[in-house]
């Protein structure tokens, strides 16, 4: 293989693939100018207000949305999952996350989240989905706390190439007093090797507003699965947010946890399919909760 | 510019050359699953092992259908009329299912890999 420049042009390249809608798959540069021209931060304090006009409406479709789907109550900050770069065209969906910490020090004990989300497949390479957040504050209240859009614009067409690739975009907007408004954007990969697939995001976020915290706050995740059965199918996750861009933390000073985790497809017996993730994270140092329980549920049929 | 910017820039650019290098320039074996009536043709797909293959699936029916299969770890929707095409393996040797989600009774096959 020759090393020069051409030969990121040659037929059936990602480049290729990417410019000039090869196969079916459509241009994926195009969304890529919905990006933020700016990226924020999250880390979010624990005081909160009432929320003002845009939320109410957001908070109250949302719990009509979540009943019957809420089984944590609480937050410190969003349920974590590791996001997949596959697009499903034409594809919805619903899913509900929460997680719940454990952990000696009180400040980092019971913090839980919830998020609600509704998704569609726009087309082959772009899904998006709208997601409301819960949070408990330090008093045992569940209250709203933001609406996030979220976008995954997968980039090469599943399986042609060594790796399969795609790009996440989100613009959160917070509902409390301390909280600020903020992006995130990052890369979505995936490998299949047999029946194990790998996923990796990395992702950068920053916050907006005055006072938000500065520069991009790193984040990565990382899972690894068997397809055993279609319905039981064994893993390992890391999660780890290492520091801000410029600015790593010492190593005990970071944010990292990993853990064994069960995700599957649960026979309906309707149309459509129910997934499911289970998991449990251990912190792996000083800054991290000792322990985090997640749970994911996720309903997609096609219309 | 700081260390850590250049050395994200770096490793970008690396993702994306190797990504580039690694890229099947040359032409892989390809098979056509029809599906008309809600069936497909041939219901039963012999492939190499060891081997990446696209899958062109060509939907001759009035209604939309869904490819999908756990063994293979796909699904794809197929417009009506339309054609989809679909990237599996490399494979071991075995026999992997498949069925249209919209018409499961009629519209199954596999792929057997040899």
């Amino acid at each position: 293989m020759s090393k020069d420049c051409s030969v990121l042009f040659l037929r059936n390249t990602p480049v290729t693939d990417l410019l000039f809608n090869e196969g079916d798959h459509a241009n994926a540069l195009v969304p890529l100018g919905l990006l933020a021209t700016r990226i924020g931060t999250t880390p979010r304090t624990a005081r909160y207000q009432r929320p003002g006009g845009f939320h109410r409406r957001f908070r109250g479709f949302g719990r009509w949305l979540s009943a019957g789907l809420l089984f944590f109550g609480g937050t410190a900050h969003a349920a974590i999952h590791v996001m997949s770069p596959i697009v499903e065209q034409g594809e919805f969906e619903v899913e509900t996350a929460a997680d719940r910490t454990f952990d000696k020090n009180d400040r980092l004990d019971d913090a839980q989240t919830q998020n609600v989300d509704i998704g569609y497949g726009v087309n082959s390479f772009w899904a998006t989905e709208l997601e409301t957040q819960w949070k408990q504050d330090l008093m045992g209240s569940r209250r709203y706390d933001s609406t996030s859009w979220e976008n995954r614009f997968q980039l090469l067409p599943q399986g042609k190439y060594w790796l399969d690739a795609g790009l996440f975009a989100e613009y959160e907007r917070v509902a409390q007093t301390g909280d600020h408004n903020n992006a995130t954007v990052g890369l979505l990969l995936q490998k299949e090797l047999g029946q194990n697939v790998t996923t990796m995001n990395f992702l950068l976020n920053r916050e907006f507003d005055t006072g938000g915290a500065p520069g991009a706050q790193i984040d990565y995740r990382v899972q690894t699965r068997w397809r055993w059965y279609a319905a039981f199918q064994p893993g390992l996750e890391l999660y780890g947010e290492p520091g801000r861009l410029g600015n790593l933390e010492a190593n005990s000073d970071q944010r990292t946890r990993f853990g064994p985790v069960v995700t599957g497809v649960l026979p309906l017996g309707l149309p459509g399919k129910m997934k499911y993730q289970l998991g449990y994270l251990y912190g792996l140092n000083h800054s991290s909760e000792q322990g985090t329980v997640r749970a994911l549920f996720e309903y997609e049929a096609h219309f | 510019m700081k260390r850590s910017t250049i050395a994200l820039a770096g490793a970008a650019a690396i993702f994306t050359i190797t990504l580039a290098s690694l890229a099947q320039a040359d032409e892989m074996p390809g098979y056509v699953l029809t599906l008309k009536d809600h069936r497909f043709d041939p219901p039963k797909l012999d492939i190499q092992a060891h081997t990446k293959v696209k899958l062109t699936i060509k939907n001759l029916d009035t209604t939309a259908e869904e490819f999908d299969s756990d063994d293979l770890h796909r699904e794809k929707v197929i417009p009506a009329g339309k054609a989809g095409v679909v990237y599996i393996g490399p494979l071991d040797p075995g026999t992997y299912q498949f069925q249209g989600e919209y018409h499961p009774a009629t519209a199954s096959g596999s792929v057997v890999v040899k």
